[in-house]
């Protein structure tokens, strides 16, 4: 498992089914969250709300479950962007077989 | 490597110990508390035990450890084979860390290797080092306490024991004493959890690939390496082969008693062990503060891997925590709650605010007077959005602990619903450090 710095300038895809970098067949990419880093700014819930959503106190609650389709992929790279406290990340995990 | 008869080799056979604060159940000899109740040194370890371990067999060490099936006995029981097994794979030289802080205050299980067995906990350690090649080897134990000094006199005795050992000093906090947050704090930084982010077994003191092992753990290791890997695992308890150590608290005659568990014993013989209880029992905490309540007379014949497979518990730290009919569960629960909550890290912000909301609200179904009737319902949302949200295991658990508590204690529910209590005033049931009176 390592986590994985998503690229800064990469543009939103217009054409919309495109092949998450890094991923080959049998890689899921997923959230992770270190909540010792969450501030509750609260962007992240903003731009994710499928997957991020914020508790009674604002602090981000995060599903880890892996991304499957572009778009949210897409979505999640944004949230994890736009988090000021770098709370947010996203992690290569192989499909089958244990992670470590 | 050869066999052992431990049977021979001093007390160690089943019962209660003269001094009372140990004793062997289960069926089989002791293993751990075999030989004399009191410190052991050096000399008289090696006369035991047939000699030292030999530590340029570094591939036998941790393949037999690997056959043992050993578990961490830090309270997660995570294999300890895999953690040995990472630690090599990652890059630089590994390090071992042992933790002999026993942050737990009613647990005294590893207070005790260090007080009567410093030499199997160290010899474990070093036969830790070897197997996974680490040319260091930190011990980490509490400040203040006695058996800090009889395991760093025990290290001073030793061949080339200064190359070898370094102490490091915790704080006097309960979360100190968790794997990272302990790698964390002998790498100059605060003593909180960092997570599952990146294992310590990757990189932990000083980037170094860390296999972080519980004194107890260490001390079934000097073991192992000496007796094999059958021999370990013809003792068998609910925390899977070898022995395991617990300890018995609360009401009973003889509170701390630490009981090595070499097979299958009810929770009556446990308690039995420890002096027996001071009146009729009203419940069970077992695991740890963390753990979980249980009903006395929904457990009391039954053998301890029942009780654990029926709650769908771990074994934990070993707790068997005892309280008696004229105390009130829900009130301990209350204190239990309010001191765990003091312990809290504070940096991840749903714990940081929610566990200390979670303690004032269940003492609002504690406090018989003045109890409110949405408590409950509110403790149920606040546990739910506790849970799996932090950096470390604390939330969870308190969590867990509360919800078996409202199960273990309807009754006193419904009483304190209608403003009366059954329970006495008196001081706390288990051991709560730093609590104000």
């Amino acid at each position: 498992m390592r986590v994985r710095e998503p690229e800064l300038d990469s543009e939103p895809e217009l054409n919309g089914d495109r092949r998450p970098r890094g991923a080959s067949s049998g890689v899921e990419l997923s959230l992770t969250f270190d909540a010792s880093r969450c501030d509750g700014y609260g962007m992240c819930a903003v731009v994710f709300p499928e997957r991020i959503s914020l508790d009674n106190w604002g602090y981000a609650d995060v599903d880890p479950a892996p991304l499957t389709d572009p778009a949210g992929l897409r979505r999640a790279e944004r949230a994890v962007r736009c988090c000021p406290r770098r709370a947010l990340g996203l992690t290569e995990r192989v499909a089958r077989g244990k992670s470590e | 490597m050869t066999p052992l008869d431990l049977a021979r080799t001093g007390a160690g056979t089943e019962g209660a110990s003269r001094a009372g604060t140990l004793a062997i159940l289960g069926g089989r000899h002791a293993r751990l508390l075999a030989g004399p109740e009191r410190l052991e040194g050096y000399d008289e370890h090696l006369a035991r035990l047939g000699g030292p371990i030999d530590l340029t067999a570094g591939e036998d060490l941790a393949a037999e450890i690997e056959r043992s099936g050993l578990r961490g006995r830090g309270g997660g029981y995570f294999p300890l084979a895999r953690k040995l097994e990472v630690a090599r794979r990652s890059p630089g030289q590994p390090v071992v860390v042992v933790n002999a802080t026993e942050g737990e205050p009613a647990i005294r299980k590893d207070r005790l290797l260090l007080s009567h067995r410093p030499h199997l906990v160290l010899d474990g350690a070093e036969a830790l080092a070897a197997a996974v090649g680490a040319d260091l080897i930190y011990v980490a134990v509490h400040e203040h306490r006695p058996e800090t000094g009889h395991l760093e006199a025990a290290a001073a005795a030793r061949p080339q024991a200064s190359t070898r050992f370094r102490f490091v000093a915790t704080p006097d906090r309960y979360i100190a004493g968790e794997s990272s947050a302990l790698v964390s704090w002998i790498n100059g930084g605060p003593p909180r959890p960092t997570g599952r982010i990146r294992p310590s077994a990757v990189s932990g003191v000083g980037g170094r690939p860390t296999v972080v092992s519980n004194a107890e753990t260490a001390a079934h290791v000097a073991l192992i390496a000496r007796f094999g890997a059958e021999w370990f695992g013809e003792a068998v308890t609910p925390g899977g082969p070898g022995s395991a150590l617990l300890t018995v608290a609360g009401d009973v005659g003889r509170p701390g008693t630490v009981v090595e568990l070499t097979g299958s014993a009810t929770i009556g013989q446990i308690v039995a062990a420890a002096g027996g209880p001071t009146e009729l029992p009203r419940a069970l905490l077992i695991g740890g503060y963390t753990g979980r309540w249980i009903p006395a007379h929904d457990c009391w014949g039954k053998p301890l891997a029942t009780v654990l497979s029926e709650l769908d518990a771990p074994i934990g730290c070993g707790l068997i925590g005892v309280m008696g009919s004229r105390r009130c569960g829900l009130v301990e629960t209350s204190r239990l709650v309010g001191w765990l909550a003091g312990q809290r890290a504070g940096q991840c912000g749903s714990c940081d605010l929610g566990l200390p909301v979670l303690a004032e609200t269940f003492a609002l179904v504690a406090d018989g007077a003045r109890g409110r009737r949405r408590a409950p319902a509110q403790i149920v949302s606040l546990g739910q959005s506790l849970t799996g949200r932090g950096l470390c295991g604390l939330p969870d658990g308190v969590v867990s602990m509360v919800e078996s508590s409202m199960q273990a204690f309807a009754q006193e529910m419904a009483l304190h619903r209608k403003r009366r209590c059954s329970g006495e005033d008196g001081p706390p049931v288990f051991p709560l450090p730093g609590r104000k009176p």
